[in-house]
């Protein structure tokens, strides 16, 4: 790798290869200091209790600095550690750990002492935790559809997640005036007036975090000392000298220099991952709030342009080092490391709809290149405001990093949020989460991805009058048989109506989700760097954000069910070619023996992705009636909390399509659903303008976070030319109002794995010489040409 | 134009628009004439792809409504053209000159056939001709040989007769070029 940056380049290319090198692991630091915790102090109100159970476990945790790196502060006790909170769940700990090790994806080490230990700490937990009291209080009914993987509760068994922390209020004032502040507050309460006291304790618990975390960089501070007096070496000297000042500094106090900006952004990050373990709490618009500091460096000269860059470096290894560690289940449902949502988000507009993309924006995205890990992930706002220049740098970063950073339409984002409740100010200082949900930064919990929600098993159930095919059980009561169906309209109605029960029994049971956080998780933490918890003396559980909005479920398989319904349509109702019945008695024996028919089904259909409005518009009405039924409803937090729909199931297609039988779009039982908005693999067959305009055919604003994945090949990225046609591509992309994109730039190792087995990349378009061919109609000859070709332009 | 249309969002961002391309266009001029028109009328800018072996007639009732013509230039030697082709090139270097005097830009495509048309003498003559057409042609294409085809010719259970001639060496492409820069011409490798 070549990252050296001026004369610091050394020291960053030894952590790049230490932090490279490490493997992950499971730690039971934390699992061991919150049990203790726990055990000794079961008496105190909760939200104390949560807020000295942070306190005690930041006093005790080994406090480890890598004499190679600028920013101090890790996880765990090893470099890629994954803590466990058995406050919110740990059945699955016994039930898993034994394939942590040699799972598919999302491997973790787990040292035999450290399973002998959990396993010693585990029983303290049964009946205690956030998931178990969820088991305990959801209605029998309820149970069915989530039993039945109908939907999932994703977030019973995990704390906090999709929100960004106020960073730039920690940055400017530092937790001895956030303290100050509160405890202002704290003494103009009156305690003979019974809503006090209730803030009273919840200001003495902000109080308590808010020490803690000025207390656990002053360990560092003190450990970066001591190590310093030790050291021979002059300049590693020097550079813990200098991080002892940081860390005595930050985040007590207002940052001055960057590196004092890195610092104390860092450690809160750290600081309330190890509060609550949701996923996506993600870092927010970085160019935004580090910009000040950055300018303040260069105009006074105390850092270069390089050496931000390099401080840069070690602030994104940082972050590549943070793991959290899914249970065998979660794993299937995420593909990839970058969905731990550590995500940073550049460009975008300001406040008042200018271009905010800056020169921090540009760093960014030349050291995310640089680096080329798989986290953080980057996520580019566009708008029609933003620079051609600016998305230019972003194709040329494409090139070499498609993985990590997508793109995202500011001003859908922006009309979504605005429909959810958000001032129009505030609604343009969103960021990306990591999957493609947003928040607004600082002031809003979403508690999104509250797992799949299967719309094909839900057509599955509308076609089988509510029970599930494969054990016959009943999951709703009966609204007819499909038999009796006449015409187009009646199926749709039919389908809807499995749609609004089970919307129905998922808000049900994910209220009773947030429930059961408010009174046994609370956070205390996330409370003081999120507005407007400490104005209003509401933790950020209860709704104390300025904004919230219900958990989303995430919507899977939209594309099957479309094709699906636009098949009957045709087939049944159109060309009159069979009936319900008929139909109905060809998916149960998965087409067996009936292969012409599953072809008449899948050729003679309209498909998903061709600028077809016949199914198109289906499915914009899967999308939307989805998106309005869950609008309908609104969660337990604060005064206006609605629910919405989002539409990023990451590879939980795959599973999803596990347990639904064969579908009349002419999929086989038992295959994976389409994934995200995109249409079922190989059914596109019109090319990427046409993928586009059918995508863009959703009404996206009404939804909250859809992904369109987009395969390309290196070669498009080669000339000035093409860079400027993948420009004029973006902005139509932009024009036609699609929420988010990611380019799949197709390295050799793919097309290797397209040559041992094209079944699985029917639509694989390469570029040969001035035109495209698909990959998999190529002789092998050829093929191994152009993957010489691909490994030499990458 | 129902499906031209469904693209006007790409046309208007990318400065894209409709190319008609083979078979050859212009056998059918007289549709090809309408849907230019049809795309015109609306503001996209046209192109044809043309072997150039046409009746001038036809040329004429889809000129005014072409901005770019992509002409194919294969042979100058007229004998080899007519074992190759199984017609002369006097028409098509006829319609060439012709063209050129219309002012619409024209870009001349040589798709290299090794063996056939790849020989140095073959370029100097190409070069030497559409430098000779005056400002109107913009630049020579050089399409390298391909074998994108094998694969559908096997599949119809066929035998590609030209399996042998081996793929484009980018080596001696580079001489080509040098040769059509040498008469004052821009030199692209494949098509854009």
């Amino acid at each position: 790798m070549m990252i050296h940056t001026s004369s610091q380049g050394a020291l960053i290319e030894r952590y790049y290869e230490e932090v490279k090198k490490a493997e992950r692991v499971i730690c039971a630091e934390r699992f061991r200091l919150i049990t203790e915790f726990y055990k000794e102090n079961e008496g105190l109100p909760i939200i104390i209790k949560r807020a000295k159970a942070l306190q005690y476990v930041l006093n005790r945790m080994q406090v480890r600095i890598n004499p190679d790196e600028l920013i101090a502060g890790d996880f765990t006790e090893e470099l890629r550690g994954a803590p466990l909170f058995p406050e919110y769940s740990c059945d699955w700990l016994v039930t898993d750990i034994d394939s942590f090790d040699n799972r598919a994806q999302f491997r973790f080490k787990v040292p035999q002492e450290i399973k002998e230990e959990i396993g010693q700490l585990i029983p303290y937990w049964r009946g205690r935790t956030v998931a178990d009291r969820v088991r305990m209080l959801i209605p029998e009914d309820v149970r069915k559809g989530y039993d039945f993987k109908v939907f999932d509760l994703a977030r019973m068994g995990a704390g906090m997640g999709h929100h960004v922390a106020n960073y730039k209020k920690v940055l400017k004032r530092g937790f001895n005036a956030i303290m100050a502040d509160i405890e202002a507050r704290r003494a103009a309460l009156d305690l003979t007036n019974p809503e006090d006291y209730t803030i009273a304790l919840f200001y003495d618990a902000a109080i308590i975090v808010c020490k803690a975390a000025i207390d656990f960089a002053k360990r560092y501070a003190v450990q970066a000392a001591r190590m310093s007096m030790e050291e021979l070496d002059l300049h590693r000297r020097k550079r813990l000298e200098e991080l002892a000042q940081v860390c005595e500094r930050v985040p007590a106090s207002p940052a001055v220099t960057f590196r004092d900006a890195l610092q104390s952004v860092w450690f809160t990050f750290l600081i309330h991952q190890l509060e609550s373990n949701g996923g996506a709490q993600a870092l927010g618009r970085i160019d935004q709030y580090l910009f000040p500091y950055y300018r303040n460096d260069i105009e006074r000269g105390i850092s270069t342009r390089d050496q931000v860059e390099n401080m840069l470096m070690h602030f994104f290894l940082k972050i590549y080092t943070v793991c959290k560690l899914y249970s065998n289940e979660g794993a299937e449902w995420h593909g990839g490391e970058g969905v731990w949502g550590k995500c940073m988000t550049l460009g975008g507009v300001t406040r008042a709809n200018q271009d905010a993309t800056n020169e921090l924006s540009y760093l960014c995205l030349g050291v995310a290149t640089k680096l080329s890990l798989p986290q953080p992930d980057i996520a580019v706002a566009l708008s029609d405001r933003t620079s051609d220049d600016f998305v230019v740098k972003v194709i040329k970063a494409l090139k070499t990093n498609s993985g990590t950073i997508k793109l995202f339409n500011n001003d859908v984002v922006v009309s979504a949020l605005l429909s959810l409740g958000a001032s129009i100010e505030d609604a343009r200082d969103w960021a990306s989460l990591g999957c493609a949900d947003p928040a607004i930064q600082g002031c809003m919990n979403t508690e999104a991805d509250g797992g799949p929600f299967n719309l094909a098993k839900c057509l599955e159930l509308a076609l089988y009058d509510g029970v599930d095919p494969s054990t016959g059980v009943r999951l709703m009561p009966s609204l007819g048989g499909a038999e009796e169906i006449t015409s187009m309209d009646e199926f749709k109605q039919k389908y809807k109506r499995v749609l609004e029960f089970f919307v129905r029994e998922y808000v049900i049971a994910s209220n009773i989700v947030d429930f059961v956080h408010m009174q046994l998780a609370p956070t205390p933490f996330l409370s003081t760097i999120t507005d407007d918890c400490i104005e209003i003396g509401l933790d950020f559980t209860e709704g104390g954000a300025r904004y919230n909005i219900g958990c989303t479920p995430v919507a899977t398989g939209l594309a099957t069910v479309a094709d699906s319904i636009a098949a009957v349509e045709k087939v049944v109702f159109d060309q009159g070619l069979l009936t319900m019945k008929e139909l109905k008695a060809i998916l149960r024996e998965d087409f067996e023996g009936r292969e012409d028919l599953r072809l008449t089904l899948l050729n003679n259909a309209p498909k998903y992705g061709n600028d077809d409005d016949a199914v198109d518009d289906l499915a914009n009405w899967v999308f939307t009636t989805f998106n309005n039924l869950l609008r309908e409803y609104r969660a337990p937090r604060g005064r206006r909390c609605p629910y919405v729909g989002a539409w990023y199931p990451m590879t939980s297609h795959i599973p999803c399509g596990k347990i639904v039988g064969a579908t009349p779009d002419g999929r086989r039982a038992h295959q994976p659903l389409s994934d995200n908005v995109s249409p079922v693999w190989g059914r596109n067959v019109r090319g990427p303008t046409a993928l586009l305009k059918s995508t863009g055919k959703l009404d996206h604003a009404r939804g909250y976070g859809s992904i369109l994945n987009m395969t390309l090949n290196p070669s498009l990225f080669g000339s000035e030319d093409s860079v400027a046609r993948l420009l004029g591509f973006i902005r139509a992309w932009l024009d036609l109002d699609i929420w988010h994109i990611q380019f799949n730039v197709i390295t050799a190792e793919t097309l290797r794995d397209a040559q041992r087995y094209p079944e699985k990349y029917p639509n694989l378009l390469v570029r040969v010489a001035g035109f495209s061919a698909y990959f998999t109609d190529l002789s092998k000859e050829l093929q191994d040409n152009i993957i010489q070709r691909t490994e030499y332009l990458i | 134009m129902d499906d031209v249309k469904k693209d006007a969002i790409f046309y208007r961002r990318t400065g894209g628009g409709v190319t008609l391309s083979g078979g050859e266009p212009l056998i059918q001029s007289a549709f090809a004439k309408e849907l230019l028109e049809a795309c015109k009328s609306i503001g996209l800018s046209t192109a044809i792809e043309t072997c150039g072996y046409a009746s001038w007639a036809n040329f004429e009732m889809v000129k005014a409504h072409t901005d770019l013509f992509y002409y194919d230039l294969k042979l100058m030697g007229d004998e080899l053209h007519k074992k190759c082709t199984g017609v002369s090139n006097k028409l098509v270097l006829e319609n060439l000159k012709k063209l050129s005097t219309v002012g619409t830009p024209i870009i001349v495509r040589v798709p290299l056939i090794p063996g056939i048309n790849d020989s140095l003498e073959n370029f100097r003559a190409i070069g030497s001709y559409s430098a000779s057409l005056g400002a109107n042609v913009r630049e020579i294409q050089i399409l390298p040989y391909h074998a994108l085809g094998i694969p559908k010719y096997e599949k119809i259970g066929r035998i590609c007769e030209v399996k042998s001639l081996g793929l484009s060496e980018e080596r001696s492409l580079e001489q080509h070029m040098k040769i059509i820069e040498g008469y004052g011409l821009k030199a692209v490798i494949g098509g854009r």
